[in-house]
């Protein structure tokens, strides 16, 4: 019950739902950048929303299945071949032992995932299988797949524990298919829109940057990964002026060091904007300039350098909204699979 | 804690931040907090009472095992706390947290601290150069400056197991590099304001080098994870390059703690 990387792809990494609860350490959350397209593609092949998959970023692995199994592909678009066979996205599908699954180019998105029955069993490190790469933590040996490397399978589906059941359910699981209309899928034409709940150090800057920093286009500048997305194009920020605090000089940007939200903008020397994401540095010394919000940061992890985005002012009462209407879609595909 | 110490402003929809004056504020939301710092205490130092504030709060909101409080994470003159949405509204953990620290009192039961005593190899500092001609001090002089004191660790983060420690020697005190170095080897030991530090993992950086340790920052096999907590304290013990390469040949460690609370905040 096996999985062989045959080509890695650029950054292939074991993840699940994350590691909550060592922050305080400078441990972050990690876990798939885009949540959703993790949990969806576990519901497609009948595991738990929490187990273990792959994400790979713009450019597939290819992979060689030791045994049966049923997969699934979501999040971005970059068509699956199973021994040269097209397979859809965001639809469950049977491979058989001895079979290899490949990628074609990315066509939109920045993040694959790929989820098989029972789930990766890699070891659990501090109650998670999420690779937390620059800690060497978690997933496979703490890094990046590489060719060779021989991934396990767990028992992380639903019904492993009874194997009757399981041959029922076979039948079941295979061909499920998430409606065009309930897959979220980056657009290449239009900007994104990322909401954004001001707040922290907003005062920092003068009301007219504050404006300014809303109405600009920005992209996605090269330096953006699991650590963080950065954005350039936008107007530099002005500040409103004051002494600095203890920490770390005359640079209006910097604060006295203090921990970094999930989510977090900060915007070192005013000028490019970091959102911090999953595997997020802890604290430092850089204002913030508000929060992306939760209902966003899946979209975040489907940005190509370069893409246009556009920060949208949103209070909590929207944030919470968003949050909600997010929740109510994955009940809705929970709801298909039953 | 009177209420006045302190204020929250919102971070998330699930995380607040909260930041503490050193001495009482004329008004709890006056501007002037949002230095976050005590406006009378001078602005580029750090803020101790405020960082006692911050420890007593993390001290009291972890001991109040609040159900629905997920994660803490203590700096200089701030908390962060992220709560169990469906569990509190924002109000509502706001007015929980606010009850809990107004009924706290300094002269509660403090936790058990320590002290960890750290080996270095001054010798393999890579910035000496410009950190003599900086301080203009002379390599001898600041490694005895760097050793003399006892740190306290303000906080934890950045990276897994990365402790600020403070409060360095003035006369050490260096602006950060201008542009970060791509690589700091791990174990690096670091001088940057009035901080110093161990890197627990090779990463970017841009503090100054001045001396290497063995003694690990971050390690997953260890039951706590990292050696240190908010608290407690460090100092630093010289070594020549010998006794450092033999260490980590026969994997002996040089480094020890000690149980006992060196100071009170």
């Amino acid at each position: 019950m096996s999985v062989k990387i045959l080509q890695p792809g650029l950054a292939t990494t074991v993840q699940d739902l994350g590691r909550p609860g060592y922050y305080h350490l400078g441990i972050p959350l990690s876990g798939a950048m885009d949540r959703f397209a993790l949990r969806v593609a576990n519901l497609l092949v009948g595991n738990h929303e929490t187990a273990a998959g792959l994400e790979a970023v713009f450019m597939g692995p290819t992979l060689e299945f030791t045994s049966d199994a049923i997969v699934a592909i979501t999040g971005a678009t970059m068509p699956a071949k199973l021994d040269g066979v097209a397979k859809p996205g965001w639809t469950s599908f049977a491979v058989k032992a001895g079979q290899k699954l490949s990628f074609d180019y990315l066509r939109a998105g920045a993040r694959l995932y790929i989820a098989v029955s029972g789930g990766i069993n890699t070891p659990l490190a501090l109650g998670s299988r999420s690779t937390y790469a620059i800690g060497a933590l978690g997933g496979f040996q703490g890094r990046a797949l590489q060719a060779g490397d021989v991934l396990l399978l767990g028992q992380q589906g639903k019904q492993d524990k009874q194997d009757k059941q399981d041959k029922q359910d076979k039948g079941k699981i295979l061909g499920r298919s998430v409606p065009e209309n309930m897959r979220r899928i980056a657009s290449a034409s239009a900007a994104t829109s990322l909401r954004v709940l001001p707040g922290l150090y907003w005062h920092r800057i003068t009301k007219e940057s504050g404006e300014h920093f809303f109405e600009d286009t920005w992209k996605v500048a090269p330096e953006a990964d699991r650590m963080g997305y950065r954005f350039k194009g936008g107007r530099p920020l002005t500040f409103v002026d004051r002494k600095p605090p203890f920490g770390a000089g005359s640079d209006p940007s910097n604060i006295t060091d203090a921990c970094y939200p999930y989510g977090s903008l900060q915007v070192p020397g005013g000028s490019e904007p970091i959102v911090l994401h999953r595997d997020a540095v802890s604290g430092g010394g850089y204002f913030m300039l508000g929060t992306v919000i939760s209902a966003d940061m899946d979209l975040i992890g489907q940005l190509q350098p370069n893409v246009a985005v556009k920060f949208v002012k949103v209070d909590m009462e929207e944030a919470l909204h968003a949050r909600a209407k997010r929740k109510a879609l994955l009940e809705k595909i929970r709801a298909l699979f039953v | 804690m009177d209420k006045s110490f302190f204020y929250f402003e919102v971070a998330s929809y699930n995380s607040l931040i909260l930041y503490f004056h050193g001495a009482k504020a004329a008004s709890p939301k006056s501007p002037a907090h949002y230095n976050s710092n005590n406006s009378t205490a001078a602005p580029n130092k750090i803020n101790q009472q405020a960082a006692g504030k911050v420890q007593l709060a993390y001290e009291c909101l972890q001991a109040s095992k609040l159900a629905g409080l997920t994660e803490l994470v203590p700096s200089y003159s701030s908390l962060w706390l992220s709560y169990d949405a469906l569990h509190f509204s924002q109000a509502e953990i706001q007015k929980q947290v606010s009850e809990i620290l107004e009924t706290s009192k300094a002269s509660q039961q403090r936790k058990a601290t320590k002290t960890l005593r750290i080996a270095v190899c001054y010798q393999l500092g890579e910035d000496w150069l410009s950190v003599c001609r900086q301080t203009g001090l002379t390599q001898e002089a600041i490694i005895k400056i760097h050793m003399q004191r006892i740190y306290k660790v303000y906080a934890i983060g950045f990276l897994p197991g990365f402790a600020y420690l403070g409060i360095l020697d003035p006369r050490l005190h260096l602006k950060r590099l201008k542009t970060p170095r791509k690589h700091v080897p791990a174990g690096s030991v670091a001088i940057a304001g009035e901080q110093t530090a161990v890197y627990p993992l090779a990463s970017p950086g841009g503090w100054h080098l001045i001396g290497k340790t063995t003694m690990k920052m971050f390690d997953p096999a260890l039951p706590g994870l990292c050696p240190l907590e908010v608290g407690d304290s460090v100092q630093f013990f010289s070594i020549s390059k010998k006794a450092f390469l033999h260490s980590i040949s026969k994997k002996a460690s040089l480094h020890s703690t000690s149980k006992k609370a060196s100071f009170t905040i």
